[in-house]
């Protein structure tokens, strides 16, 4: 019977790790026992072969891996939680005091917080991450200069590109961190997402999009915002400041479309703006939409919302959106798309699809055709969409004219979003409307069965000659002459709009809707959309589903 | 009898030194340097260690990233070789808890299959060598994390005792014992291979 103490003498013999006088005793022991000696030559035998195993080698660029690797991790210090510590090999040593165990995941999480505090505070980049992040700008700088194209839907303004541009102007989206999620070259969007890291670098914007844009179109239109930015900001620090101002930028890229002073009355180019928005479930329960539509005074009709894929003649679609069509300003928009912006938990990304300048009978496909929230092919099932949408509609309005759901487009089923455009732009349009269509009254089922959750009604319930809605009603008030110029002659509203206008009664919405303004109202197709899990994965947006 | 008094010397850790500090003050080169120096030695390590070629690259380049990163936290109480090799190990050992256990023998060398540094012996030996290769590589895929490793950074890396104890955080006296109970594992492993042909 061996003694396993001193068998482990043998291998630590072979290894010469032992002492003087270790080593005498083995000797002893190998000179007397055949079995030991046996044993140790083994024990060699193994070791030989395991040292002569075949050896392996890296790649020449295996270094230059490392160190684009090593910079990037730098950069982002995203990989510093699992640095190794000396002791932390085999066993957890760091709490050696057993009573105090209970205190450690409290203690963590207060120490967490109190770190996040200081991290988003302090938000100051040492010298080695300056560096490191100028050096990867200036590489990915010559990355896009190769290989990007020159001219980024992001990237333009109105001013410079002019109408015909904005034609073939993609969609914009924007998450709500206010940096384009889609439309600017990716490139430079990684470039800037390693330097800014989360909002790290706020002082320090990206050079390359900045210059370029600057360089082709001049200042952003973004001046127009630090007045809606410098208010109290109800949502942080002077970090969620600099975040706001940064997001400004992009708000007026988007809202730059939506400004244009060709887009009006009579003008051919007035069209249906398209606003996707992705909504977290904390947004549903707190009817966080309804609140952005309430504080900008933008009303809607009960059968100009219809949620849950139901169509707006009720049926159901098998989607699970809910849209909301509603005839606003560009200010209302405005601040309706800057309300949303600022609200990052409720709404963690949306995207605006202008319909600028398009003729009406122009195919749908045509506005959705480049960029879009999964690349193109989430822009094309997008537009087949919608073009197939549009079609239905055109299908119910010749099978059913009876019986139109009293939209916005004042009861005509044809051609829906187009309907709408020609209610604003044409004055003949524009009185029909006033008379034509209009909530029912309160006493009647479609306003009886519209709740404070914007349920939809089905809209057979209404029918041509009801109330005139509210929208329609405020078409003429708001701007006190019709869309083209023209003297109102629509009749004033006979009902209150509370009831409706869905979620909380708003008191501002009535003198709002007495306030003489002259912006002209256009229509807006509000498309929300569910995000499904942590809403900080949701950018960039899924692609919309296919009805 | 033969007496293996394999104790590899450390070169002088200068260089590394001079290397880590010009690394901190911002030249990555320095750091690349430091790369070049150890990442085959790393590497043949950790391909023992994790069974697999490819995930030897993934586990030292993530090393070496690690090791860049927090560069500043190196307090030269050890070898630069050392404490890159226990974040190496680290990062192996995560890296395997993250993926399902594999201890067959057909995978272990379809995984590490790949093309060796040719040492060109004759064709007949060749064929046995890469017989025992296999046969090895097995057997050590057999074998316990914690035995595997030892052996590993004893016999493949000539790690020293006391090397061993700081990098595993072990003591002398369990490094010795457990090295030796690896050894024999591997001894039975091995001759559980052997057996069935004989």
């Amino acid at each position: 019977m061996h003694d396993p103490l001193q068998d482990e003498l043998l291998s630590a013999y072979l290894d010469g790790e032992l002492s003087a006088d270790e080593r005498r005793l083995v000797e002893r022991r190998l000179a007397e026992s055949p079995a030991d000696r046996r044993l140790v030559e083994e024990l060699s035998t193994l070791s030989r072969s395991l040292q002569s195993m075949p050896r392996y080698e890296l790649s020449a660029r295996f270094r230059d891996d490392v160190l684009r690797r090593a910079e990037r991790a730098m950069l982002t210090r995203r990989d510093v939680s699992s640095a190794p510590r000396p002791a932390e090999l085999g066993r957890w040593r760091w709490w050696p005091i057993r009573g105090l165990r209970p205190l450690v995941w409290p203690a963590l999480a207060v120490a967490a917080a109190l770190m996040l505090m200081v991290v988003h505070r302090q938000q100051g980049p040492g010298p080695r991450d300056v560096a490191l992040g100028r050096r990867l700008l200036t590489e990915r700088a010559a990355e896009h200069k190769d290989g990007a194209p020159t001219s980024e839907p992001m990237m333009r303004s109105r001013s410079s590109v002019g109408k015909g541009a904005q034609k073939e102007a993609g969609p914009i989206t924007v998450g709500t961190d206010g940096e384009p999620v889609a439309g600017a070259s990716p490139a430079v969007l990684d470039a800037k997402a390693i330097v800014a890291g989360e909002a790290l670098v706020v002082q320090e914007p990206a050079p390359v999009a900045m210059s370029k844009r600057e360089d082709q179109s001049g200042p952003p239109r973004g001046a127009r915002m630090p007045a809606r930015a410098a208010q109290p900001d109800t949502y942080g620090n002077g970090v969620e400041v600099q975040l706001r101002q940064r997001k400004s930028q992009s708000t007026a890229l988007a809202l730059d479309r939506l400004n244009g002073p060709a887009r009006g009355a009579g003008d051919p180019t007035s069209g249906v703006m398209i606003v996707e928005i992705r909504m977290s479930h904390r947004a549903a329960q707190t009817q966080a939409f309804d609140q952005v539509l309430a504080r900008q005074q933008i009303v809607w009709r009960a059968e100009d919302r219809w949620q849950e894929g139901r169509d707006v003649a009720g049926r159901p679609t098998g989607t699970g959106m809910e849209k909301v069509r509603v005839m606003a300003t560009s200010s209302q928009l405005r601040g309706a798309l800057t309300d949303v912006m600022a609200r990052v938990a409720e709404f963690p990304a949306f995207e605006v699809r202008p319909d600028p300048g398009a003729p009406r009978q122009q195919p749908f496909k045509y506005y959705f055709r480049r960029g879009g929230p999964a690349g193109e092919e989430g822009a094309d099932k997008l537009a087949v969409a919608v073009d197939r949408e549009i079609r239905a509609d055109q299908g119910r309005a010749k099978g059913a004219p009876a019986s139109p759901p009293a939209g916005m487009a004042g009861g005509a089923d044809s051609d829906k979003l187009g309907e709408d455009r020609s209610a604003v732009s044409s004055p003949k349009a524009a009185a029909r409307s006033t008379t034509a269509a209009g909530p029912p009254p309160p006493g009647q089922p479609g306003a009886a069965q519209r709740d404070a959750k914007g349920q939809p009604i089905p809209p057979a319930t209404s029918a041509p000659g009801d109330q005139p809605s509210p929208m329609q009603q405020r078409s003429p008030r708001a701007s006190g002459r019709q869309p083209d110029g023209g003297p109102a002659s629509g009749p004033p509203p006979a009902k209150p709009l509370e009831s409706v206008v869905g979620g909380v009664p708003n008191r501002a919405r009535n003198a709002a809707l007495s306030d003489e303004t002259a912006e002209p109202l256009f229509p807006v197709l509000f498309v929300l959309r569910m995000v499904d899990g942590d809403p900080a994965e949701s950018k960039p947006p899924p692609a919309p589903d296919v009805r | 009898m033969p007496l293996r008094g394999v104790r590899i010397i450390e070169p002088i850790v200068n260089d590394d030194v001079q290397l880590i500090d010009a690394a901190l003050s911002g030249d990555s080169t320095a750091f690349g340097e430091l790369v070049t120096k150890y990442q085959n030695r790393l590497y043949n390590t950790m391909v023992q260690v994790v069974g697999s070629v490819e995930d030897a690259q993934d586990v030292v380049q993530e090393a070496f990233v690690q090791a860049f990163v927090t560069l500043d936290r190196f307090r030269r109480a050890s070898a630069f070789y050392t404490w890159l090799y226990r974040i190496a190990f680290n990062t192996a050992m995560s890296q395997k808890r993250r993926r399902r256990p594999t201890a067959s023998v057909e995978e272990t060398r379809a995984r590490t299959g790949d093309d060796p540094v040719d040492e060109a012996p004759p064709p007949d030996r060749r064929m046995l060598q890469a017989e025992r290769v296999a046969q090895v590589r097995a057997a050590l895929a057999m074998l316990s994390e914690e035995h595997r490793a030892i052996l590993v950074l004893r016999e493949i890396d000539g790690r020293p005792y006391d090397e061993i104890a700081e990098i595993l955080a072990l003591p002398i006296g369990t490094v010795r014992s457990r090295l030796h109970r690896a050894r024999l594992q591997l001894r039975e492993q091995l001759s559980a291979f052997v057996e069935p042909q004989a």
